[in-house]
């Protein structure tokens, strides 16, 4: 195929010399582009001390494919994005993890206390990006 | 310069008067762009070239888990309670690496790896519109530019460089590199709400980036980054209360707002 295409500089830049990286858009390569958004809350209690206290969120996303996911945990007004990992002391673990499939997203958060019944309560914001994974 | 540009808004907003974060695209702004999309197997450590001449942001996703039950299609590092040892992704300025964990290497396998254009050069905040204003008009409408070698029209979303279809934008609010060296560094961003981020640690005696996952102490140091409605908070833990001053941060703030 010949020369073709559409470009967009940043302010400073000449439109039709500059490099790729100093364009706000070229159709050289795909923007990231963002699909869905939502969110959730997983909440559980461990049936005794020392046994993990495990809920599971699933988003049905029906793109029939393996999107880009990007998931934020809340916690006192403070965002952290999944993986995460928390330890409090030698007594208390906290785990976020997620897997997708073509149609759903399941986010697993689970939190054992070896001193008290644990329990967990996390509020999560979930972004679903058009890019294709599984290619 | 005077007024110029182009911008699409989310369905439902006046383009002209919308707050920036219901936009999907803006010229005003910086988009991530895809360098690459590529599939690599085998056995670890597997390593992609980019040659770039820079650190970039990637993301790289494991196609199966074999060491983590049900985890599969799922981002790197995994979550099992041992980051350290688990499978990592090293962004060095020619290359992706993926590196086995110390304690739990994992059998051959594969992962599909995207690396982005940009790079962590400094954009500095700017806002054009706050404020917001939802329009009724709901029919047919947008705007699209299909990837090289497929019809406009007939298309589908994935296979778009953009389309105004997309539910939200994925569009930089604020990018940089913290070297200060001087523990956790605190980066604001003026927007009154969290935001959207991804953030990379560099140590100083290393030559490469690693994606930062929060993996610390609850009763010690907020580790790792996260953000809230006045900063972007990025630092290593030691693990005694403190924060190692061994590290430079690369990060990108969105405009999606969190909350």
């Amino acid at each position: 195929m010949g020369d073709y295409g559409f470009r967009i500089s940043e302010d400073g830049y000449d439109v039709k010399t500059c490099s790729d990286l100093n364009c706000v858009v070229t159709s050289k390569y795909p923007l990231l582009k963002g699909g869905i958004q939502g969110t959730g809350n997983i909440s559980a209690t461990a049936p005794a001390v020392g046994e993990p206290a495990t809920g599971t969120l699933t988003i049905d996303h029906n793109l029939g494919y393996i999107p880009i996911v990007r998931i934020f945990t809340i916690s006192e007004g403070v965002y952290y994005e999944i993986p995460e990992t928390v330890w409090g002391g030698d007594f208390y673990f906290e785990i976020y993890y997620e897997h997708t499939t073509n149609n759903q997203i399941v986010i697993t958060a689970s939190s054992t206390n070896y001193i008290d019944i644990a329990f967990i309560n996390v509020d999560l914001i979930y972004y679903i990006s058009f890019e294709q994974v599984n290619i | 310069m005077g007024d110029y540009g182009a911008a699409v808004s989310q369905r439902g907003y006046d383009v002209k008067s919308c707050a920036d974060r219901f936009l999907i695209y803006s010229s005003a702004f910086q988009t991530l762009k895809v360098l690459m999309k590529i599939k690599v197997t085998g056995t670890l450590p597997l390593t992609i070239t980019h040659n770039l001449g820079y650190y970039c942001p990637f993301e790289v996703i494991a196609h199966n888990a074999p060491n983590y039950a049900s985890q599969n299609w799922k981002r790197i590092p995994f979550s099992d309670g041992a980051f350290y040892n688990s499978v990592n992704a090293r962004c060095y300025t020619d290359r992706i690496e993926i590196v086995n964990g110390e304690y739990e290497p994992e059998p051959s396998n594969s992962y599909t790896v995207i690396i982005y254009l940009d790079n962590f050069s400094d954009v500095t905040e700017r806002t054009i519109n706050t404020g917001s204003s939802v329009g009724s008009y709901s029919g047919d409408y947008g705007f699209r530019i299909s990837q090289n070698g497929y019809d406009v029209k007939s298309c589908t979303d994935e296979q778009c460089i953009f389309t105004s279809k997309q539910g939200f934008g994925e569009i930089i609010h604020k990018k940089g590199t913290n070297t200060e060296r001087a523990g956790q560094c605190q980066i604001t961003h003026n927007q009154g709400f969290p935001l959207k981020f991804l953030a990379f640690q560099k140590n100083i005696y290393e030559s490469f980036i690693t994606p930062m996952v929060r993996r610390g102490r609850t009763t010690l140091t907020l580790d790792g980054a996260y953000i809230d409605s006045s900063y972007l908070y990025m630092g290593v833990d030691l693990g005694d209360g403190n924060y190692s001053n061994d590290y430079d941060f690369y990060y990108i703030i969105f405009k999606n707002k969190l909350n």
